[in-house]
């Protein structure tokens, strides 16, 4: 065998495969890091804030001013609530002026004001109480806090990277864990590699994993948990499985409590395993009824601790659901558009006509879904139904659990003047593009062309990656 | 028809998009000179048929591109803005771009790229902003700004027949380097501000070039496999 021959045999393996395309996105993400400045992801201040607030020593033995919540005023980025080196380093880069055009630059590889902000002259804690933190901060935090910790005699501008590089590995992980769950729902292996590699490139899932939030490691488990019920739907209940679930699950409720909603697929799949077994006459119905009894207790125990806020009825019901739903309708698009990735960062940059083209792919996808479930016929390759249900369920969970929680916003008050922002969805990113394939395979009905067809979806995605990171990033901040 | 294959096919397409990325962001490499504040100050209206006449002083060779930031305008149908660009005596014509617009606001600023003007350094160009609508009754609004730099020359009114000492357009000059080595430095240099070590200057090319290549990798090998 040729040496050439040996090299292309290698670069053919399924492991090499993955590894490109995990460490193309690895260092994607990093660019993508470092084209967005210091503050301009989503919130990424106040989730800083909330990291640098858990590191705060217990006593506090500096001057702190109390300021009530209600005379509160943030016309500002100085007038808020972060912590004094948050607030000064943001003054030092006038992040405002970032914000609303470009910053001023040097003829150098050195900001005009960062060896001031690398000489750590300003306290990494908050002197305005109460401060500006994220409610119930989770593992995310405290895992971001142990890196902030590492890196302490560091400049800002270290730690707040490092902890960029956290949500990244978060993202990288999220594919790797894609990848097994689209090989074990039946796709082949290249199509499972095709389909991870498209995650990869949304544009959307890129911009936002880059940066410091919670929903990093949100995403990353709410993959982990669709693998966990997929192998369970797969091989029944086995302790890997098993772990898998309970332990995604629990680590989601640590995270964000978003994850709530997992509750509902979690016991869907409680209830298929119950049902497979009395169906079998493998277990006794006076027992199970016990151990679910045990279940709905210990439940009920751990979402009192954790989650009553999330689960409890608004007090006011104005809007009602049926209201708050009905006036949500028409902001649907424009929750696509911002979950696919459609930016207004820069004037006519043609994200809405990327997106356009994913709405036809979309709407095709619903009916070969629809023709697929109620179809007596089976397509060998593609995924069974009932993984097509369980994806379904996770997808109206998910769904369910946003739109209520921001029923809860709007009825107490606070008017969701953007409407429900597509990055909420980005959890079930892996699940909803293998659904869209799914259902564009049960179209076209035969492999050969749903190979094309994947193919064709690749580098659609590869040309939208490129043309938002390179004509649309880039120039926003720096041409 | 040999060539014709799905895999050429793709391949030949990964490769166009890569070109056409890439001739996107080349059409609009220009660095602001971001001592020009794109601030939203004072309105002022721009009949059609009027002018604002801007003189300003280039602080760099290649001229590339003027950004603009227009006022919140009610424009209807729209209309076409036209940004001209001439020697100092406002009297030969060097460059011109032209921009259809069915809205004009003021949240993003507005680029009008040319071919760059290699020998700008030191001279003083007039520019001259028009905006001819659809419907002749309505009118555009720009941002006047104060505008004490060297750069910033005059700033003439012709609606109003009056010069606006020491205000400018709100607007800003975007200027290219020498050659592309030089462009990709400065922009690595813009992007390595503020930044750590880990992602400046060598590792971010690093970065960045390992990112690309092994991208368009991925999705070859996925075509070929």
């Amino acid at each position: 065998m040729s040496k050439f021959q040996s090299i292309a045999n290698f670069c053919k393996k399924p492991a090499f495969i993955l590894g490109l395309i995990l460490a193309s996105f690895f260092l994607k993400e990093m660019f993508l890091s470092a084209l967005l400045p210091i503050f301009s992801g989503v919130d990424e201040y106040r989730h800083y804030n909330t990291i640098q607030y858990l590191n705060e020593p217990k006593e506090k033995n500096w001057e702190i001013k109390d300021v009530p919540h209600e005379k509160f005023s943030r016309s500002d980025f100085e007038g808020n609530r972060f912590s004094e080196e948050i607030l000064q380093t943001g003054k030092a880069m006038d992040i405002e002026t970032i914000w609303s055009t470009k910053a001023s630059f040097t003829n150098s590889y050195v900001g005009a004001n960062e060896n001031e902000i690398n000489s750590r002259k300003w306290d990494p804690y908050n002197k305005i109480y109460p401060p500006d933190i994220v409610v119930n901060a989770g593992l995310y935090h405290r895992l971001a806090a142990y890196i902030e910790k590492f890196f302490t005699n560091s400049s800002i501008l270290i730690r707040f990277y490092a902890i960029r590089t956290l949500s990244i590995i978060f993202g990288t992980l999220a594919i790797l864990a894609a990848y097994f769950l689209l090989k074990n729902i039946g796709f082949s292996q290249k199509n499972s590699l095709i389909v991870s590699a498209i995650i990869s490139l949304q544009p959307r899932f890129s911009i936002y994993i880059t940066n410091i939030n919670y929903d990093a490691l949100l995403i990353f488990i709410f993959t982990l948990f669709a693998l966990g019920g997929i192998l369970f739907l797969k091989q029944g209940l086995n302790w890997k499985n098993g772990l898998l679930i309970l332990a995604s699950f629990i680590l989601g409720m640590l995270a964000k409590g978003t994850s709530i909603v997992l509750i509902i697929p979690l016991f869907a799949l409680i209830a298929f395993f119950i049902f497979q077994k009395i169906k079998e006459r493998k277990i006794n119905l006076k027992y199970t009824a016990t151990a679910l009894l045990m279940l709905m207790i210990v439940s009920g125990i751990f979402f009192l601790k954790y989650n009553l806020g999330t689960l409890a009825l608004p007090k006011n019901s104005d809007p009602s659901l049926a209201a708050f739903l009905t006036r949500s309708l028409h902001r649907i698009p424009a929750t696509s558009t911002d979950y696919w990735g459609g930016v207004s960062w820069t004037r006519d940059n043609f994200s809405n006509e990327f997106v356009g083209v994913i709405w036809v792919a979309e709407a095709l996808s619903i009916v070969g879904i629809f023709l697929y479930l109620f179809s007596r016929k089976k397509l060998e390759f593609l995924p069974e139904k009932k993984y097509i249900c369980f994806f379904l369920l996770l997808m109206l969970a998910l769904q369910i659990g946003i739109r209520f929680n921001n029923w809860k916003i709007t009825a107490g008050g606070s008017e969701l003047l953007y409407g429900t922002p597509g990055r909420y969805f980005i959890p079930n990113l892996t699940v909803h593009m293998a659904l869209i394939f799914v259902g564009i395979g049960a179209l076209v009905r035969q492999k050969k062309y749903l190979n094309t067809l994947l193919l064709t979806g690749l580098v659609f995605m590869f040309a939208f990656s490129l043309h938002i990171i390179f004509n649309v990033v880039i120039p926003r901040f720096y041409l | 028809m040999k060539y014709f294959s799905k895999e050429n096919v793709l391949l030949a397409s990964v490769a166009l998009i890569v070109v056409f990325v890439f001739q996107q962001l080349a059409g609009q490499w220009a660095f602001p000179d971001t001592n020009w504040e794109v601030r939203k100050d004072d309105r002022a209206s721009l009949d059609a048929g009027e002018f604002f006449i801007q003189k300003f002083a280039a602080s760099r060779n290649n001229l590339k591109q003027i950004e603009i930031r227009f006022a919140d305008s009610k424009i209807g149908e729209g209309g076409e803005i036209k940004l001209q660009v001439y020697n100092e005596a406002c009297s030969n014509l060097i460059r011109e771009k032209s921009r259809n617009v069915a809205s004009l606001g003021a949240d993003e600023t507005y680029n009008f790229a040319f071919e760059k003007i290699s020998e700008s350094q030191g001279k003083i160009f007039c520019l001259k902003l028009a905006f001819e609508p659809k419907d002749p009754e309505k009118k555009a609004n720009v941002y006047v700004v104060s505008n004490e730099s060297r750069e910033n020359v005059s700033l003439f009114d012709t609606q109003k027949n009056q010069a606006l000492p020491g205000q400018s357009l709100s607007m800003r000059p975007g200027y290219q380097a020498d050659n592309w080595r030089e462009n990709i430095e400065e922009l690595n240099q813009r992007i390595s501000q503020y930044k750590p070590w880990f992602l400046k200057h060598y590792f971010l090319y690093a970065i960045t070039f390992g990112f690309i290549l092994l991208s368009i990798a991925t999705v070859v090998v996925l075509i070929l496999i």
